[in-house]
């Protein structure tokens, strides 16, 4: 099956978001089954170049997003349909919401199933939607948590194809590194864009908490990202004099894979989806706080997986930090359970399975 | 000449930067004569304070429904259609239609020119960049309506983009307050930081508790207080960051408070940390009271704040060179350079309530002409 994933580029190119993460691994998926997957960006940087990498073929076609597009430039929906039809689309997967905005039409005109996953909630993109149902387009749609699930207004959505998809990642190849010499403890390890919404600054603090409770034995915490406020967090750490405890390493890939599976995943954001760190973390043994945010709390259901704190709580993100490193101190942590939470639930085969029924079921129904 | 000024109410227990503009705008166009009225989405503080002003308030609660959309000819994010919001227009029968945020004038615009009103769109959000498509989308699909932005920033961007080229009218019209009263002159006393703001990202509050921290690692016990005035989604989030830095003795929380700066010492300093702004409204006010202001070089600002003689403005996201800023403020009160006088000044020629009111006036009339020669 010909397959086109569709997604635009925000922000910058050197670095790889959540949706264009998940795209990347959908595809290689795909391709591994024999599908004819490809993907179609709006601009080169590092998802492309791992996609090309990886075998998958990328196409790059005019900016997405309205705002990036100057006053004159013909409409992006002609380009596109030029593009899709060149490659012989006969599924159409969009990734985000500019993409989605730009193709539903396009599709439907050259008569070719679409599918949309809403990696960043429902939020903007429903009246869109809803719109374009009223207007007879068809579509179906899959969301990856399941609280958006929930929040589709099914009624507006009649005829519809609404499901229920959970993000699935691959099995890392080197899955339960080699544990560290007993004199290292765990690191507590952040992966994130270095934004607000990541809640790198509420990390931040719980250092400072964890340092007057731990003294010394305060365990180091490693940033990896980048973003528009990296350098408010970097002057943020150096007022409040903890450089010796958190370090910013800037963005490095696949840095799960060079991490101790006893080193704890700190997920501290303000709002998610699906976050795919959580996964990845998962399916390395590796233990996780984070807060309560989109599909976390079903990701990480009890204590033996790590620990779900509310949003914006310095004292209790503190207090679960200091508890799973207690549990693995005592040897009460069994990696081999989050390990096999992700095979039964979030492997990148089965959330691939997942998607493949729909697909044929767009088909069908197109 | 019959006005109804339209925004949405976001929050029912505080007042938005928009909707403190209408409340003034309002007012300074009801004491000319004209019928200014204002139309929003919720009841709330802001709907009593019109009240209490005498601006006659219409609260239609669908206009914005929080409801999704029915129908084939829904307008994207309203509650109904537009034929029903035409009606909603005739039934007020109004000569001039004024949106104060996007999310209304989207809803408004079409109705507007169906019914032959002039439609004034005034953009109190940030970042023109990314919505300018959407006037231009909404100028090729043959509306009409005219644009004012409070920031010449903004305003710069747009002539850059070409809006006028495409034939879109848009005027610059710095925000105006009313000239603020002062509370009585006791003895003097030490300086104390006034910052009045939603808990919210936007507003910078996180930078400058951080600042604090700064401040009191150089001053010791005679560290200036930080009162903080304002409610948001973050309140809790920052009051347990205050806690958890130890700095509960020089950061203090107060709430909503309203005029509060009238109950300030005009040498208390107004810090404005925003990441975001277009024309902060707090700061013509602090300037009308000879309050001296440090503030983030975000939208307006170094407009209103040209040099260090009305205050200081430092980068955004930067917590050393706002405590520097700070530093610096306090060194000039303490030495007696600074001079309230000339934010006074500067209040009365460039930021007045009436100098807003004449630029609008004159903005309506040339609405009206454009309109009548269609």
């Amino acid at each position: 099956m010909r397959t086109l994933h569709i997604v635009s580029v925000d922000g910058d190119p050197a670095n790889i978001q959540g949706d264009q993460r998940h795209v990347f691994y959908l595809a290689r998926a795909q391709r591994a089954r024999g599908l004819n997957a490809a993907v179609v960006t709006d601009r080169a940087g590092l998802m492309s170049d791992l996609c090309e990498q990886a075998g998958i073929p990328v196409l790059l076609v005019d900016p997405l997003r309205e705002e990036d597009r100057h006053r004159g430039d013909p409409p992006v929906e002609e380009h596109l349909a030029v593009k899709l039809r060149e490659f012989g689309a006969e599924i159409i997967h969009c990734h985000d919401r500019p993409a989605a905005m730009a193709v539903v039409a396009v599709a439907n005109r050259i008569k070719v199933p679409c599918v949309i996953t809403l990696h960043a909630g429902l939020g903007p993109l429903l009246p869109h939607l809803i719109a374009a149902k009223h207007s007879g387009m068809k579509f179906t749609i899959i969301a990856i948590s399941k609280a958006d699930f929930e929040l589709i207004p099914k009624a507006d959505m009649a005829g519809i194809g609404l499901h229920y998809v959970p993000n699935g990642t691959s099995v890392s190849s080197r899955m339960r590194q080699q544990e560290r010499s007993a004199s290292c403890g765990p690191s507590l390890i952040l992966v994130g864009s270095l934004v607000f919404r990541k809640g790198i600054d509420l990390v931040i603090l719980t250092m400072l908490e964890l340092r007057r409770r731990r003294g010394s034995a305060c365990p180091v915490l490693h940033i990896y990202g980048r973003g528009s406020l990296g350098e408010y967090f970097i002057e943020m750490t150096r007022v409040l004099r903890l450089d010796d405890v958190v370090r910013f390493h800037g963005i490095e890939m696949d840095i799960l894979d060079k991490c101790s599976s006893l080193d704890v995943l700190i997920v501290a954001s303000r709002s998610e989806t699906g976050p795919l760190v959580v996964l990845e973390a998962m399916s390395r043994g590796m233990p996780i706080v984070a807060t309560s945010v989109g599909e976390v709390d079903d990701m990480v259901p009890g204590q033996q997986y790590g620990r779900v704190v509310p949003t914006d709580s310095i004292t209790e993100l503190a207090d679960a930090v200091d508890s799973i490193l207690a549990d693995i101190a005592s040897g009460q942590f069994n990696p081999d359970l989050l390990v096999k939470r992700h095979q039964s639930q979030y492997s990148v085969e089965k959330m691939a399975d997942r998607v493949e029924v729909i697909y044929q079921s767009a088909v069908l129904g197109s | 000449m019959r006005i109804f000024h339209f925004a949405a109410t976001e929050t029912t227990t505080n007042i938005q930067g928009n909707h403190r503009h209408i409340a003034y705008l309002a007012g300074a166009q009801r004491a000319r004569g004209m019928d200014a009225n204002v139309v929003t989405s919720k009841h709330g503080l802001i709907s009593n304070l019109y009240k209490q002003d005498g601006i006659p308030t219409f609260v239609v609660d669908d206009l914005l429904a929080d409801e999704l959309p029915k129908g084939e000819d829904v307008v994207p994010g309203a509650g109904i259609s537009t034929q029903e919001i035409v009606a909603r227009l005739k039934d007020f029968n109004p000569e001039i239609i004024h949106c104060h945020d996007l999310h209304m004038g989207q809803v408004v615009v079409t109705a507007a020119n169906i019914i032959k009103v002039p439609c004034v769109v005034t953009l109190h959000e940030t970042g023109i960049d990314s919505i300018i498509s959407e006037f231009f989308a909404r100028k090729r699909a043959g509306l009409k309506f005219t644009l004012i932005t409070v920031s010449k920033r903004e305003f710069d961007v747009m002539q850059d983009r070409g809006m006028a080229g495409a034939g879109i009218t848009f005027h610059y019209v710095p925000n105006g307050t009313p000239v603020g009263t002062q509370k009585k002159q006791g003895p003097p006393h030490k300086p104390n930081l006034i910052m009045v703001a939603r808990l919210g990202f936007v507003k910078g509050v996180d930078i400058a508790i951080l600042a604090m921290v700064e401040l009191r690692r150089r001053h010791r016990s005679d560290c200036p207080v930080l009162n903080i005035y304002g409610a948001g989604d973050l309140g809790e989030y920052l009051i347990e960051m205050v806690k958890v830095l130890r700095i509960g003795d020089v950061v203090k929380f107060h709430g909503i408070q309203m005029n509060v700066l009238s109950k300030c010492s005009s040498s208390d300093v107004l810090v404005v940390a925003s990441r975001f702004e277009t024309g902060p409204l707090v700061i013509p006010e602090a300037m009308s009271r000879g309050m001296p202001i440090v503030a983030c070089n975000v939208g307006q600002v170094t407009e209103m704040l040209p040099d260090k003689r009305y205050g200081r403005v430092v980068p955004v996201n930067s917590i050393t060179e706002l405590a520097d800023a700070i530093d610096s403020m306090l060194t000039d009160i303490a030495s007696g350079r600074f001079n309230p006088d000339l934010l006074v000044k500067r209040h009365q020629s460039q930021y007045s309530i009436e100098m807003m009111a004449d630029r609008t006036a004159a903005i309506y009339e040339s609405a009206i002409a454009e309109l009548e020669l269609v």
